[in-house]
């Protein structure tokens, strides 16, 4: 009644629209049966899938200039990040029991660093300066004797903030540390070269890339151990057992494929939404940008409303696909931890919206939601009583507020 | 038709339609704002009142839908009504007509303070 069926999609961070083209290969695959294990070697059925999971892993290599033999398939970049930091820092514990990371990483990070923590594990949490930037200095600061892994995200899925690989990688080589990359968002955005950036594991996520969901990878540099997490029929050369979902593997090796090849013409016409969405934005008052336009990856945009609270907002909002937080992490109620690791106060973290765009998102569907955008909050602030004592000069920080309980 | 995770669709068509959200002004008219932004909630309820009877009321919200939704209700609700007939709306009578869940419940009793607040004012 309310909501249309088909909203303007501006969620791209949570989820990428599968690729046509991929669902092109996948429904082929389906139609011929999908039959085959590629674990069977001793029938046709089996190569033929093998040759298909082969094919992929050198699609997905081809992507960050890595090795087909350095790709590892997992359910997605949550397992991803806690197969590259569980599994490493347990092979390499004798080297010692520190790690760093950020604030800000996924919660797939965070969480499996405050599990390690209980198991003895050091970790040092980085915090980011005001525009979501880790200080390289304090990362070197941060480095000891016993530092086994750095593990710093590329794109922060919250906010797009990237963070410098590159230096952060030649800081991790020459003191022989390992470097985890979460690169679940920036594979559809940055290119990734993983020998020049220095990164020894990266995790991808296929639903990330105009792939299916439920299928992700790691790149785990040759020469790298890992202690397993998933046991069984040793697939994978004993690094993450269990049967291969081909028809999945199929999906991601086209959409990086496709991601590849479309990388550079898709990041022009991003940078160019993203600025005709910002403009838009801007032209309402008392926005405000939470990152900096020249740290954002292209695609991403978050912004508080001021005296506007951010459920209202994408309640009202009913002709565009946003998010007020992490999809992951929007079941609960407090604020980003993203938000308040920059410096955001509570409230302003809050109401904090996430627009993030892709490659199928157009100039239209821009012009149309900021349009929509600026109705709704202008309709809001119409009736917010904290945009009203804005509006007169009054600090809402200290403002004298009757509370009753 | 999809359905909205969290709002039914009375609190939604009282989202959509906040026909009392306004500003009032004159000797007649009570005021009082109630809650704050950390709390995730503020209304500021006013009531023109003549003699025993409600004429106007309008109000201004910040905060989730059901609490603007809830305050839209209040208002159209009490009007034309007696000081009498509105003195005992308490919580539970707004989130009863809203069919609001216990998880929302907190903004039906802002509702509930608000009203209370701004008829303690009369004879002030
Ligand atoms: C930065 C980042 N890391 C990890 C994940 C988890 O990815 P997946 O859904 O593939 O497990 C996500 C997606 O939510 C993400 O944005």
């Amino acid at each position: 009644m309310f909501y249309e069926n088909k909203p303007i999609y501006l969620d791209y961070a949570a989820e990428t629209p599968l690729d046509p083209r991929v669902a092109a290969v996948l429904s082929a695959y389906l139609q011929e049966g999908a039959l085959g294990n590629p674990h069977s070697v001793q029938h046709v059925y089996g190569w033929k899938a093998k040759a298909i999971v082969d094919k992929a892993a050198g699609q997905i290599a081809e992507l960050i200039h890595a090795q087909p033999p350095e790709i590892l398939w997992t359910s997605g970049a949550t397992e991803s990040n806690n197969l590259a930091i569980k599994g490493s820092v347990d092979f390499y514990q004798d080297k010692g029991r520190h790690i760093i990371t950020s604030a800000t990483e996924h919660k797939a990070v965070l969480d499996v660093c405050a599990y390690l923590q209980k198991q003895g594990y050091e970790i040092t949490y980085l915090k980011p300066q005001s525009n979501g930037v880790i200080a390289i200095d304090e990362l070197r600061q941060a480095i000891r004797q016993d530092t086994i892994l750095v593990s710093i995200m590329h794109v922060n899925n919250e906010t797009g903030v990237m963070q410098d690989i590159r230096t952060i990688g030649k800081i991790t080589r020459q003191k022989g540390i390992l470097f985890h990359v979460d690169a679940a968002q920036s594979a559809s955005r940055l290119p990734i070269n993983v020998n020049e950036m220095g990164i020894d594991l990266l995790s991808l996520s296929s639903h990330k890339v105009y792939g299916p969901a439920g299928i992700g990878a790691l790149y785990v540099r040759q020469g790298v151990q890992l202690t397993p997490l998933i046991q069984g029929g040793g697939h994978q050369s004993g690094f993450r057992s269990g049967s291969l979902p081909v028809l999945l593997i199929l999906g991601m090796g086209k959409a990086c494929e496709l991601m590849k090849a479309d990388l550079s013409a898709d990041r022009e016409v991003l940078q160019n939404l993203t600025k005709r969405l910002w403009a838009g934005i801007q032209s309402l008052e008392s926005v405000r940008l939470n990152g900096e336009l020249s740290f954002l990856a292209p695609g991403y945009l978050n912004a508080t409303f001021e005296g506007i609270d951010g459920d209202a907002f994408i309640t009202a909002l009913t002709n565009v696909a946003v998010s007020s937080k992490a999809a992951c992490t929007s079941a609960a109620v407090t604020p980003s931890h993203v938000l308040i690791a920059m410096g955001l106060r509570e409230q302003a973290a809050q109401n904090a919206v996430r627009f993030s765009l892709g490659r199928m998102t157009t100039t239209e569907e821009i012009d149309e939601a900021v349009k929509q955008i600026t109705y709704v909050v202008i309709r809001l602030r119409a009736l917010s009583p904290v945009w009203e004592l804005l509006k007169e000069g009054k600090n809402i920080t200290h403002y004298p507020w009757q509370v009753l309980r | 038709m999809m359905k909205h995770p969290i709002y039914n669709e009375i609190v939604l068509s009282y989202f959509f339609n906040t026909k009392q959200a306004d500003s009032l002004q004159g000797g007649s008219v009570l005021s009082a704002m109630v809650g704050s932004p950390a709390q995730g909630g503020v209304l500021k309820l006013q009531l023109q009142i003549s003699g025993d009877q409600i004429k106007n009321a309008v109000f201004k919200a910040y905060g989730n839908a059901a609490l603007i939704a809830a305050a839209e209700y209040l208002c159209e609700t009490v009007i034309g009504l007696s000081i009498a007939a509105v003195q005992n709306i308490n919580a539970a009578d707004i989130a009863a007509v809203l069919s609001l869940p216990r998880s929302l419940f907190s903004t039906a009793l802002l509702v509930e303070d608000t009203l209370k607040t701004v008829l303690g004012k009369r004879g002030e």
